[in-house]
């Protein structure tokens, strides 16, 4: 049962029209909303968000789940209009400039549920305040798709915390953005798994071939070397930096 | 949540400048500085900054055999190098263009907004005189170096009516 519109209370508004829907849907739904709302607020407030910033609120007698800001919050207006507008950008195969690869992934779960509808979109809508809503179509989840996915390959580095090993068929790890933590999957050699092993969950830096998605952003890569960071007491410190430049005399 | 701030070599060349000297006029670059070693911000910068940040102006060229000192330099934990990649050379061209600003420059900038880096800090002046720079749609505050504390004295938001 659709949610009236005389009934919306909230910001922003998830609303999905069906009669009865699975505990995986509901909490992807959910979650992915959420998520999506947390994430846009993230990188737009351009200050700490707290977890307070947004009251949830939840519809009665139908399927909806709003989100109303709190006194202090201030960039909500802001999120709500570059969800909507991010959203419909998506359904064109554009990459929203506000949305991170996060946001762009939550919006692809939302316009990816009830697959046993098959290519007949769902039928989820957004809202803004009263004035206008998107609906979650099935196209959204497919421009996600070729937005994320790996387009060339070029040799290059990446750099980040190795925090997942495995060896189950091939050998590999995944190695974590130390800012945004971005996944990028490291494909090795068998001879470079005890190296890996040591470097477990400290900094590296990966060279060899890296696939990159359409926007340059790196996917996974086949390494030809891993490099570990020095640790603290081989980085020069300012003072010794400055003499180095002063004529290359050590501290 | 990290402060995150892009530096140009600019920065990094004032902060080790100015290492030795509490009176400098560049207090901003140290107090940055001390926040990434408390963790609480985060630089990054182009790998194009490893090849600006050699000797300083009047000055002979580095020794080849502090090489290894000086990589380590840009590997501390609190530092992340981004390599110049084509989009982001594309991207630096725009710049170039739309901002009338200098290709080495126009680097940094297109490399601050590819990440999404909100804040630029640079002592170039024709980058500082800018205040804000739009690169297609994504707007970057350019200031000199300075601390967190400044920003949130400088905002102090009035709480909505009811």
């Amino acid at each position: 049962m659709a949610i009236k519109l005389t009934e919306i209370e909230t910001d922003i508004t998830l609303e999905i029209d069906e009669e009865v829907i699975s505990i995986a849907d509901y909490k992807k739904a959910s979650d992915s909303f959420l998520e999506l709302v947390k994430e846009l607020s993230k990188n737009l407030a351009n200050t700490k968000v707290s977890e307070n910033d947004w009251q949830v609120k939840v519809y009665s007698g139908s399927i909806g789940l709003g989100v109303l800001p709190s006194k202090n919050n201030m960039y909500a207006d802001q999120v709500r209009s570059v969800m909507i507008q991010g959203i419909r950008l998506l359904a064109k195969g554009t990459r929203p400039i506000e949305f991170t690869d996060k946001a762009i992934g939550h919006a692809k779960s939302l316009a990816s549920l009830f697959k046993k509808n098959g290519a007949v979109n769902p039928n989820v809508r957004i809202w803004s305040k009263r004035e206008e809503s998107v609906q979650m179509e099935r196209v959204i989840a497919e421009s996600a798709d070729a937005l994320l996915a790996a387009a060339y390959e070029e040799d290059g580095s990446v750099d980040g915390i190795l925090e997942r090993l495995d060896a189950h068929g091939t050998f590999g790890f995944v190695i974590y953005d130390v800012v945004d933590e971005r996944a990028v999957k490291c494909e090795i050699a068998e001879k470079d798994m005890p190296l890996a092993l040591n470097s477990f969950m400290k900094r590296v830096e990966v060279i060899g071939k890296v696939k990159y998605r359409k926007d340059g952003m790196p996917v996974s890569i086949h390494a030809s070397r891993i490099i570990n960071f020095p640790a603290p007491s081989e980085i020069p410190s300012l003072s010794e930096m400055r003499k180095l430049l002063n004529g290359g005399i050590p501290a | 949540m990290k402060r995150l701030v892009y530096w140009d070599s600019d920065a990094f060349l004032r902060v080790i400048e100015d290492s030795d000297n509490p009176q400098s006029e560049n207090q901003g670059c140290r107090d940055v500085w001390a926040a990434c070693q408390k963790g609480t911000t985060h630089i990054i910068t182009s790998t194009l900054t490893v090849t600006e940040v050699l000797y300083k102006k009047g000055t002979p060229k580095l020794d080849p055999k502090f090489r290894p000192a000086l990589n380590n330099f840009f590997l501390d934990n609190f530092i992340s190098l981004k390599p110049l990649t084509r989009e982001i050379a594309e991207m630096a061209r725009d710049v170039v263009w739309d901002s009338n600003i200098k290709p080495k420059d126009a680097i940094h900038v297109a490399t601050c907004a590819y990440y999404r880096i909100r804040t630029l800090h640079s002592f170039d002046g024709n980058l500082v005189g800018k205040k804000t720079i739009d690169v297609n749609g994504f707007t970057i505050d350019v200031s000199r170096p300075h601390g967190e504390a400044q920003t949130e004295i400088a905002y102090e938001p009035k709480p909505k009516s009811e």
